[in-house]
C-alpha cells in the first residue's frame, strides 16, 4: 500500500467495505421479505419497513464519504472510477431496499387473503433468482470479477422469464376464481419489484464492470445518436478508460 | 454442547486475558499480524499454539487490540456459515460488538440471518483488562429450534385438545333443555363427531409413544411389494371418490425387516396425504425400487407442494402448514411424524422435495434384506454366499 496515501487508501477501502455490507443487508434481506409476504407476517413487515431507515442513512453516509473522497483526495484513473461507481451503486443498493420495503407494504395490504399455491411457487423462484442476482453481483464487484459482473445480464434474464410466468399464472389463477381482483393486482405489482431488484443487480453489476475496465453500457447508443446527427466530434470515449 | 462451547469460551477467554496481562501491546500485535520477522521466542511459539487451538473451536472467536485494530479471528470466525452475505452481516455485528463493549464493557446479542431458512448466531463480548476484546459468535439455529418446537407441541397439544371437549361441553349445555327432537338429534351428532375426533387424537399419540417403545421382537421378513399393493387398493376408494388417479409402479420383491402393521400404516398415511392435498384430477403415484442396499418407496403427488420455511417442521407433532385447510380434511396432525418414527424405527430415512404450486414427493429408504436363503451352499472359501 502507497504509505503516502494512507489516509487515502483508508477512506477508499472503507466505502468498498461498506458496499459489501450494504450489499448482504440487501440480499438477506430479499428472502425475508418473501418469507413475510408469504407467511402473512405483519411484525416482520414492520421490522423490515423500519429497517430501511437505517440503510437509507447508510448509504447517504456512504455518498457522503466519497463526495469526502473526490474533494480533499483528488483521485485519478482507477481510483477515480472507483470512488464515481460506488456513488452509483450507494443508489442502486438503496432503491432495491426500498423495493424490498416495498414487497412488505404489499404484504400488509393482501394480509389475510389466500394466495393461490401455484403463484407461491412462483414468487418463492421470483424471490431466489433475486436473492442469488445480488449475490453473485456483490460478489463480482468484492473480487473486481468483470467476467462475472458481464454474465448478470443473462441471469436476470431467467428473473424476466419467470416474471412473465407469473403474469400468465395470475390472469389463469384469476380466471378460476382462485384469488379476487384486488389480490390479483397487488400480486402482479409485487412480481414487478422482483424483477426491478433484478434489474438494480444488473445495473451494480454494470459499475463493477465500469471499475475494472472503464466499460460504459451507454457507449454503443450514444455512438449511434452520434452517427445519426452526423456529429463531427466522432466516437464517443471516456478518458477513465485507461488503467 | 452449548455449554461446553461456553466452558471452553471462558477458558480461552481467560487465558487470552492471562497471556496478554503478562505481555505488552506490541507482542500482541506481533503475534496478531504474525510478523515473518519475529524471532521464534517462547512468547510468539504460545500464540501460535493458543491460536491453533482456537483455530479448532467450533465457536467463532474474535479478538480485537484496543490500540491497534489488529484482529485476530479463528477459523469458525473467517467462514461461520459458508454463505458469503451471511459471514459479511456476522462480521458486521462482529465490529458492532466491538464498539458496544469499547462503551459498555460487555455485550451480548443474537442475530437472525434469512438464508433458506433463519438462522440464528448468538454473539457475545468481553472486554479483557482493556488490552484487548473478545467477541464469540456461536450458531444457536438447531438450540433454538429445539425449543420453538416444544413450546409450539405444548401449545399445540392443548389446543388441539381443547377445541374438542370446549365443543362438546357446549353442545352438551345446549342438549340440555333442548325438547326439539331434530335439534337434540343433530346436536348429539356433533357431539359423536368431536367425540371421535379427540379420540382419534388421543389414539394417534398412543400410537406414536407404542412406535417409539415397541421392541424388535416381533419383526419379520416384510416384503414392501404387497404391502403397497395393499395400501393403494385400500386407498383407492377415495382416491377415485376426488378423481384423483392413483397408480402403483416398481420391483417385486422389496424385502426389509419390520412391523408390517406399522410399515402399512406409515404408507398408507403417505398416500392419504397425497390424496388429500391434490387437486380434482391430479395424479399420485407410488413407485418402488432398489438403490443399492436400500428399497426406495416413492410417493409423488402434483398438488399445492410445500413452501420451503414449512419442509424442516413438517414431520413435527401437531405442526400445520395451513391451519384452517388441514383441520378441515379432519387430519389429527401427527400423521407425518407417526411416518417418520416408524421410518426411523426402521433404521431407515424420509425426505421431501417439494414445490409450491408443483407438488411433493416423499421418498422413504429402508435398509434392504436378503430374501429367506432356502439352499444355502457353501462356498469354495466356506463362507456362505
Amino acid at each position: 500500500m502507497d504509505e503516502i496515501r494512507k489516509d487515502f487508501h483508508n477512506d477508499l477501502d472503507a466505502a468498498r467495505a461498506e458496499v459489501i455490507r450494504l450489499g448482504a443487508s440487501l440480499t438477506e434481506s430479499i428472502p425475508r421479505a418473501t418469507a413475510i409476504l408469504l407467511s402473512g407476517d405483519l411484525e416482520g413487515a414492520d421490522y423490515l419497513v423500519q429497517a430501511d431507515d437505517e440503510f437509507d442513512a447508510r448509504s447517504a453516509e456512504l455518498e457522503a464519504l466519497c463526495f469526502e473522497i473526490l474533494a480533499l483526495q483528488a483521485p485519478v484513473a482507477a481510483d477515480l472510477r472507483q470512488v464515481i461507481a460506488i456513488i452509483k451503486i450507494a443508489g442502486e443498493l438503496e432503491r432495491s431496499a426500498d423495493l424490498v420495503v416495498n414487497i412488505c407494504k404489499a404484504a400488509r395490504r393482501i394480509y389475510g387473503h389466500n394466495i393461490d399455491p401455484m403463484l407461491r411457487g412462483v414468487i418463492s423462484k421470483m424471490s431466489e433468482q433475486a436473492q442469488k442476482l445480488f449475490e453473485s453481483t456483490m460478489e463480482a464487484f468484492e473480487e473486481n470479477d468483470a467476467a462475472k459482473a458481464a454474465a448478470i445480464d443473462d441471469m436476470d434474464s431467467y428473473l424476466d422469464s419467470l416474471h412473465r410466468q407469473f403474469i400468465q399464472q395470475i390472469f389463469e389463477s384469476h380466471s378460476n376464481s382462485k384469488i379476487d381482483l384486488q389480490v390479483a393486482v397487488q400480486l402482479a405489482v409485487v412480481a414487478r419489484f422482483y424483477e426491478r431488484i433484478g434489474d438494480h443487480a444488473v445495473n451494480v453489476s454494470e459499475r463493477t464492470r465500469f471499475i475494472v475496465t472503464g466499460w460504459v453500457r451507454e457507449r454503443d447508443g450514444i455512438n449511434r445518436y452520434k452517427a445519426r446527427i452526423g456529429d463531427p466530434t466522432g466516437e464517443f470515449t471516456l478518458n477513465l478508460e485507461q488503467n | 454442547m452449548g455449554v461446553v462451547y461456553f466452558l471452553v469460551g471462558v477458558l480461552t477467554a481467560t487465558a487470552i486475558a492471562f497471556l496478554f496481562s503478562k505481555r505488552s501491546t506490541r507482542e500482541i500485535q506481533r503475534a496478531l499480524t504474525n510478523e515473518s520477522s519475529v524471532t521464534k521466542s517462547n512468547t510468539r511459539d504460545s500464540f501460535v499454539q493458543l491460536f491453533e487451538i482456537l483455530d479448532f473451536l467450533e465457536t467463532g472467536v474474535v479478538v480485537a487490540d484496543n490500540n491497534t485494530n489488529h484482529k485476530f479471528r479463528n477459523k469458525a470466525a473467517i467462514a461461520m456459515t459458508g454463505i458469503r452475505y451471511v459471514d459479511i452481516l456476522i462480521d458486521q455485528a462482529v465490529d458492532e460488538m466491538i464498539r458496544q463493549v469499547e462503551h459498555e464493557g460487555t455485550g451480548s446479542r443474537i442475530l437472525e440471518a434469512v438464508a433458506g431458512t433463519t438462522r440464528f448466531l448468538q454473539i457475545r463480548g468481553h472486554n479483557l483488562n482493556n488490552e484487548c476484546i473478545l467477541v464469540t459468535v456461536e450458531d444457536i439455529t438447531a438450540k433454538s429450534r429445539i425449543e420453538t418446537v416444544q413450546t409450539d407441541f405444548v401449545a399445540n397439544l392443548s389446543h388441539e385438545l381443547k377445541t374438542p371437549i370446549g365443543a362438546v361441553a357446549a353442545l352438551a349445555d345446549s342438549l340440555v333443555g333442548e325438547t326439539e327432537t331434530e335439534v337434540v338429534w343433530r346436536l348429539a351428532e356433533r357431539i359423536v363427531s368431536e367425540s371421535h375426533r379427540m379420540a382419534r387424537i388421543v389414539d394417534a399419540l398412543l400410537d406414536l409413544s407404542r412406535i417409539e417403545f415397541s421392541g424388535t421382537e416381533d419383526w419379520t421378513q416384510v416384503d414392501l411389494a404387497p404391502v403397497l399393493v395393499e395400501v393403494v387398493s385400500t386407498n383407492q376408494h377415495a382416491a377415485k371418490r376426488q378423481g384423483i388417479g392413483l397408480s402403483l409402479t416398481g420391483a417385486s420383491q422389496l424385502n426389509v425387516l419390520g412391523d408390517r402393521s406399522q410399515l402399512v400404516s406409515g404408507f398408507s398415511n403417505l398416500v392419504d396425504n397425497a390424496i388429500k392435498y391434490s387437486e380434482p384430477g391430479g395424479i399420485v403415484s407410488v413407485s418402488s425400487s432398489i438403490v443399492g442396499d436400500e428399497v426406495v418407496v416413492a410417493i409423488t403427488d402434483y398438488g399445492i407442494g410445500i413452501s420451503k420455511q414449512h419442509q424442516d417442521r413438517i414431520f413435527e407433532r401437531f405442526y400445520r402448514v395451513d391451519k384452517a385447510r388441514s383441520r378441515a380434511t379432519g387430519g389429527t396432525g401427527l400423521g407425518l411424524s407417526i411416518v417418520r418414527h416408524i421410518v426411523l424405527e426402521h433404521g431407515g430415512t424420509i425426505e421431501v422435495v417439494s414445490e409450491e404450486g408443483v407438488g411433493s414427493t416423499f421418498t422413504i429408504r429402508l435398509p434392504q434384506v436378503l430374501p429367506e436363503l432356502t439352499n444355502v451352499l457353501p462356498s469354495k472359501t466356506g463362507a456362505l454366499i
